[in-house]
């Protein structure tokens, strides 16, 4: 893409808008997503069309790239939608929960092992929204309110978005930046991310109990935190590819001696969480205490712990095999199916690059495709088991797809929308017209914002990397701040950012059969959100100001 | 009620509508030379995809008011 355009007051309100239009429309009117979105497509296409001057072949043909990514989504959403139906048709999500309780009874540190520690450990080794459409469903397993099981892992996962995924988003950064000092700028990042994951576990603990949350669940938070952080710190310079997924892997380890220590051995002491489910849970404890005395209990209820579990086993198990051992990952990922696009110029000069093969799917190393065997394979596993009816199998498909419709629209209005914006110069407007008018130091504090809106378009760090990497690079040049704070506040502002991205959060809603939810889960989520950010900017800052030589100085 | 007259159902109309259109797009627009006719079908398509849930909601919207009406 073009990266200098002339900005303007008027063009810059008028690319807002779209964006502002479905914040509005969310958080504010509380519209559902699959409403909302097309709303924010048709006024983003009508500025790139009049203002933006874009003609309906650059309209036709992001909108295409829109909806190809979409689809890809919804291969992670619709199989992991049906392997939380098969699994609760089951029965697994009681014995699940029963085991679960049986090898510790405390509900707070079960929501930050799931939200938080197992969704971290998800996201060090794959991508795609997958640590959140496999976490929301367990939590709502151990008793978590559905809307609250979204915006946990939403919360937990973020802060391993840059180094997770064996680091795609930040080799992508460097792919399209010159970077002056990796590991300079790798340590930046991993500070500020430091800070968001210690955030996410305190506010998961505030949000399970307020100040009492927080005081029970300071030692898990402190211990887990710092596995994660200094794991991050020390590896994110040397072997990035593992920063994530090597501390998050120790973390579960260490999650789970936690729950035999004196602090979790025991009941929380938060008498009523609103993040837990009242009445219900309750008396499937009640029951459970019950059938204990009299030693009574159904066919599905003698589901045992690791059957319940063996999808997940499954899923983890085909993740480490075809994504961590290389010839296999290779061989796999050697079929991929990708759409060639032209080169396109609008009437303002913005130029999109040609593409050979635009966001090449590989099917074999897809998470979607883990999902789904894992789906299958419960599926097998408990009619083998006789948990579940074959005759019922019809009605958890129709569910599942009447579930996954209102995701599918707001997705294939959602992600060409960003598309459109950024095809059209939109993105661009946007970016440089807030760094237009910021000085060195005020730069250095909203680098992490610009990466932050990337995500929020875009629903990936990766994507906001490749979109705002380049411009953040040239403006830190322009501007004569230091490189390393800019291009790490701009990826650790993406990571944190993710978690507020509708497409992300559709698919947790997605994933535990929720509809409607998508304006509560960001109105919820966006203070963490805008927290992380500002810790970040604060970093870039006193970095800028106190170990580069200051803004205006050195610009290594 | 009707399976067509669900609005879940109707939604689902217009996502395969909206593929359809994308696929139509695509092959309009992504070679050398651009086919116009074909282009703008593929965008109405996926226009009027897209116009569905809006046009759902204004129809509720209108049905409830008209209820209440009705009502007082």
């Amino acid at each position: 893409m073009k990266e200098s355009i002339d900005v303007s007051f008027w063009p810059w309100i008028v690319a807002a808008t779209p964006l502002a239009a479905i914040l509005i429309l969310l958080v504010g009117l509380r519209w559902k997503a699959a409403t909302a979105a097309p709303v924010g497509y048709f006024i983003a296409t009508i500025a790139a069309l009049t203002l933006f001057r874009a003609s309906p072949r650059i309209i036709a043909l992001q909108t295409v790239k829109g909806i190809w990514d979409a689809i890809f989504i919804l291969y992670v959403i619709v199989p992991a939608l049906l392997l939380y139906q098969v699994s609760k048709e089951a029965g697994a999500f009681q014995a699940l929960r029963r085991g679960i309780e049986a090898y510790t009874p405390n509900d707070l540190l079960h929501v930050l092992a799931f939200g938080w520690v197992f969704a971290s450990f998800l996201q060090g080794i794959t991508g795609f929204g997958a640590p959140i459409a496999v976490t929301a469903p367990l939590l709502v397993a151990v008793g978590v309110v559905p809307v609250w099981a979204v915006i946990i892992p939403l919360i937990g996962h973020a802060w391993a978005n840059t180094f997770g995924t064996l680091a795609v988003a930040w080799n992508g950064l460097q792919l399209v930046t010159e970077m002056q000092s990796p590991a300079t700028t790798a340590i930046i990042a991993a500070v500020m991310l430091l800070l968001a994951n210690l955030l996410a576990g305190l506010t998961i603990a505030w949000l399970f109990g307020k100040g009492r949350g927080i005081r029970e669940g300071l030692p898990v938070v402190l211990i887990v935190s710092a596995v994660h952080s200094v794991g991050q710190l020390i590896l994110a310079p040397l072997v990035p590819e593992l920063a994530s997924f090597l501390p998050a892997t120790v973390a579960v380890g260490v999650v789970i001696m936690l729950g035999r220590s004196r602090w979790y051995r025991n009941p929380t002491g938060v008498e009523t969480s609103r993040v837990m489910q009242k009445g219900e849970l309750q008396q499937q404890r009640g029951e459970d205490r019950k059938k204990e005395r009299t030693g009574g209990g159904s066919e599905q209820e003698e589901m045992s712990l690791p059957l319940a579990l063996s999808p997940y086993f499954v899923l983890i198990a085909l993740i480490v095999l075809v994504l961590l051992i290389p010839p296999v990952k290779d061989a796999l990922s050697a079929f991929q199916i990708g759409l060639s696009f032209p080169e396109l110029e609008t009437g303002r000069g913005v130029v999109t690059e040609a593409a050979d093969a635009y966001s090449a799917f590989s099917p074999l190393t897809h998470p979607g495709t883990f999902l789904l065997l894992s789906a299958i394979f419960a599926f097998v596993t408990f009619r083998w088991a006789g948990t579940i009816d074959r005759g019922r199998m019809d009605e958890v498909l129709i569910r599942t797809i009447r579930t996954s419709i209102p995701s599918a629209i707001a997705l294939f209005a959602l992600v060409p929308l960003a598309k459109v914006m950024e095809g059209s110069g939109q993105t661009l407007e946007l970016a440089l017209g807030i760094a237009g008018v910021a000085t060195g130091t005020v730069y250095a504090f909203v680098a992490p914002l610009i990466g932050a809106v990337g995500s929020f378009m875009t629903s990936s760090n990766l994507s906001s990397n490749i979109l705002f990497g380049p411009l953040q690079e040239r403006t830190a040049a322009a501007l004569g701040v230091a490189q390393a704070a800019i291009l790490a506040g701009q990826t650790a502002g993406a990571a944190i950012g993710n978690s507020i991205a509708p497409s992300n959060v559709l698919l947790g809603i997605g994933s535990v059969g929720l509809t409607g939810k998508t304006g509560e889960v960001i109105r919820r989520t966006i203070t963490y959100m805008l927290a992380g950010v500002l810790l970040a900017g604060a970093v870039s800052l006193l970095y800028v100001l106190f170990l580069s030589g200051g803004a205006g100085g050195s610009a290594q | 009620m009707k399976w067509y007259k669900q609005r879940v159902w109707q939604m689902g109309a217009g996502a395969l509508m909206i593929l359809f259109g994308a696929w139509l797009a695509y092959s309009a627009a992504a070679g050398e030379m651009t086919n116009t006719p074909l282009l703008w079908t593929a965008l109405a398509l996926i226009f009027f995809g897209l116009l569905i849930p809006l046009m759902a909601k204004a129809l509720e919207a209108a049905q409830d008011k008209g209820g209440e009406e009705n009502e007082s």
